[in-house]
């Protein structure tokens, strides 16, 4: 099918010339240096932290920062533990990017293959499809996993399973349009004609060509489940103390909002920064890869 | 128009159903219901005697039908914390929610309007670029950093405004701000672009070059087809908002739904939270139903579809 593979071929040189057009979008390229160094903190952690983010100290409790009267030993400050605060910013940024990467993974995946199946056989499949993301739009997201919370306990765990099963609408839908249109090109119709299954059909012709969508709105996700990780834990029903959470470090911060300003401040920025980064390179992902996308 | 109603009717409630079962489920999703809502040293024998109790050892659909009929006759439980209805604390503390959502919604139009309209009308200009880079970073922004932060500034350090809880008007601003922010830099995106796509209509053109001033074009032509997608938007953000306060409550201990919903979790109070949920659900099909409506009513294309 020449004109389909030319198509093909034209469309992905032209995203590649888009691609360079990152370095015009000084934002972009923020985010994405940004999310880059947050990557490479949480995977090195061990190596760059310069305490360990459990290890109290009552004598060094609630020091400032260096800049501020405390002193390099611990750059950021201790918090109320004695308990450095730079190594847990350092130890948060992986549990963030943990549970936000295998959310986003588990949502997506979920998503996906819902909306692929879906769009692929249409009629009551795709209705009852469309009436479960109408059901799960229906119930407040963060009411649900609080409720879901309230029944299997806070844990790092239970928390990951529960965004990831929580998650997949976004990705249904929009899968699922797609599908609807690609269902209907040439290469659908050849593949078939040539004696196709349907779960190949739908694996190696359909799948691929909805991948696009899926990571622009996964980009887009991740930064809304590491905020949402972060409110759980600063609420107490996500990421249990003693491990290190920008989100219970601001939890925990906040009763010394008067005195001891750090505690909270700096977890905050973490976060603020983190999701701010995402969604910088999501939106440029989003330019790139598919336009017509309105989120 | 009225098959139109009809149909949209008979989906709304097809959608409440399946809400209720949702609600239903949940209480069952660890297996055994009564364990959510004893204190952890109860004896087996307690639990299996408050089982028969509560009617816990019947069949699940009997339960569902039994849940069904109460929902139908307003009793959606009763919190094990208070001992009170579980409906009547949370529309007690409705009001609380509709006010801090309505505050957050009407902050969020009264400065998403305005900067989306001129950054549609100048695209590309300075004041574009700035709203949309702000559109951006309030989209992004965790509300609870946010909150804190206001609260840093305006109640720590300055002193202007109080740090929590629901009193004087003063005490609305800072939770409001907080919980708009997000509404505010989506709409204004959002209006942008429908007002950038109306522009680049025929009618438009057709309009300037008959000699109609801008704003004679903005007012008569513009404005009205571009208001179809906003108002949705905006109908959708107010209900995702009212089901959304519990962290902005959190923050500001704002007496409202979303805080109640949080205590019942702390407190194991398990009806409570169920009708939390349920309530919340209920008001956003409904506000959904709604807009349904009004947008049939504002498109034509759509009712005769």
């Amino acid at each position: 099918m020449p004109g389909a593979a030319g198509a093909g071929l034209r469309a992905s040189s032209l995203r590649r010339r888009r691609a360079w057009g990152l370095f015009r979008r000084p934002q972009a390229v923020l985010g994405l240096a940004a999310l880059t160094l947050v990557i490479v903190i949480a995977i090195g952690a061990s190596f760059i932290a310069p305490h360990d983010p459990y290890v109290q100290s009552l004598d060094e409790r609630l020091r400032p920062p260096f800049w501020s009267g405390g002193n390099l030993a611990h750059p950021l400050g201790t918090d109320q533990l004695g308990r450095d605060i730079l190594s847990r910013l350092i130890y948060g940024a992986r549990i963030s990017m943990a549970v936000g990467l295998a959310a986003v993974l588990i949502s997506g995946s979920l998503g996906v293959a819902a909306g692929v199946t879906a769009g692929f056989y249409g009629g009551l499949v795709d209705e009852g499809l469309m009436r479960l993301v109408d059901l799960r739009l229906a119930l407040p997201f963060i009411l649900l996993v609080i409720a879901v919370i309230a029944v299997f306990g806070p844990s790092l765990l239970n928390l990951i399973v529960i965004l990831g099963l929580t998650g997949w609408a976004p990705y249904a839908r929009v899968v699922r349009a797609e599908v609807l249109s690609i269902r209907e090109r040439e290469l659908v119709t050849a593949a078939r004609a040539l004696g196709a299954s349907d779960g190949r059909l739908m694996i190696r012709h359909i799948l691929p060509n909805t991948l696009a969508s899926a990571i622009v709105i996964g980009s887009l996700e991740l930064a809304q489940m590491i905020v949402t990780e972060s409110a759980l834990s600063f609420l107490g029903l996500g990421v249990q103390p003693p491990t290190p959470s920008w989100g219970s470090m601001l939890g925990e911060g906040r009763d010394y909002l008067l005195t001891s300003w750090w505690l909270a401040t700096f977890p905050g920025l973490a976060i603020a920064l983190t999701a701010v980064a995402i969604n910088l390179v999501g939106d440029w992902l989003r330019d790139l890869l598919d336009p017509r996308l309105q989120l | 128009m009225k098959t139109f109603i009809l149909r949209r009717l008979v989906m709304t409630v097809v959608l409440l159903f399946m809400v209720a079962l949702t609600v239903f489920l949940l209480g069952h999703l660890s297996g055994d219901p009564v364990r959510l809502m004893v204190p952890e040293d109860a004896t087996e024998r307690d639990i299996a005697n408050l089982r028969r109790e509560l009617g816990f050892d019947r069949p699940l659909a009997v339960q569902f039908v039994d849940f069904i009929a109460r929902v139908a006759r307003g009793d959606l439980g009763t919190s094990l914390r208070y001992r009170k209805p579980a409906l009547g604390l949370v529309l007690e503390r409705m009001s609380a929610t509709v006010e801090l959502s309505t505050a957050a919604m009407v902050i969020a139009l009264l400065v998403a309007i305005p900067s989306g309209i001129i950054s549609a009308l100048r695209p590309g200009s300075l004041a574009d670029t700035i709203t949309s880079h702000i559109s951006i970073i309030g989209q992004a922004l965790p509300p609870f950093w946010i909150g804190i932060m206001l609260i840093i500034l305006f109640a720590v350090q300055l002193h202007w405004l109080p740090a929590a809880g629901r009193g004087d008007p003063g005490s609305l601003v800072l939770p409001a701000i907080t919980l708009g922010l997000w509404p505010m830099a989506r709409l204004a995106r959002v209006l942008r672009s429908s007002l950038l796509d109306v522009l680049h209509e025929d009618y438009v053109r057709t309009a300037k070059a008959k000699g109609l001033a801008e704003r004679d074009v903005l007012l008569g032509h513009v404005l009205r087809n571009s208001a179809i997608p906003v108002v949705t938007v905006a109908g959708l953000t107010y209900g995702t908002i009212l089901g959304g306060t519990v962290i902005t409550e959190s923050v500001f201990a704002w007496p409202g739904v979303g805080r109640l919903a949080l205590e019942a979790v702390y407190n194991r109070d398990f009806p409570l939270v169920q009708a939390t949920v349920f309530v919340a659900a209920f008001v956003f099909v409904g506000i959904n139903f709604a807009l349904d409506l009004m947008y049939g009513w504002l498109d034509p294309r759509i009712r005769l579809r």
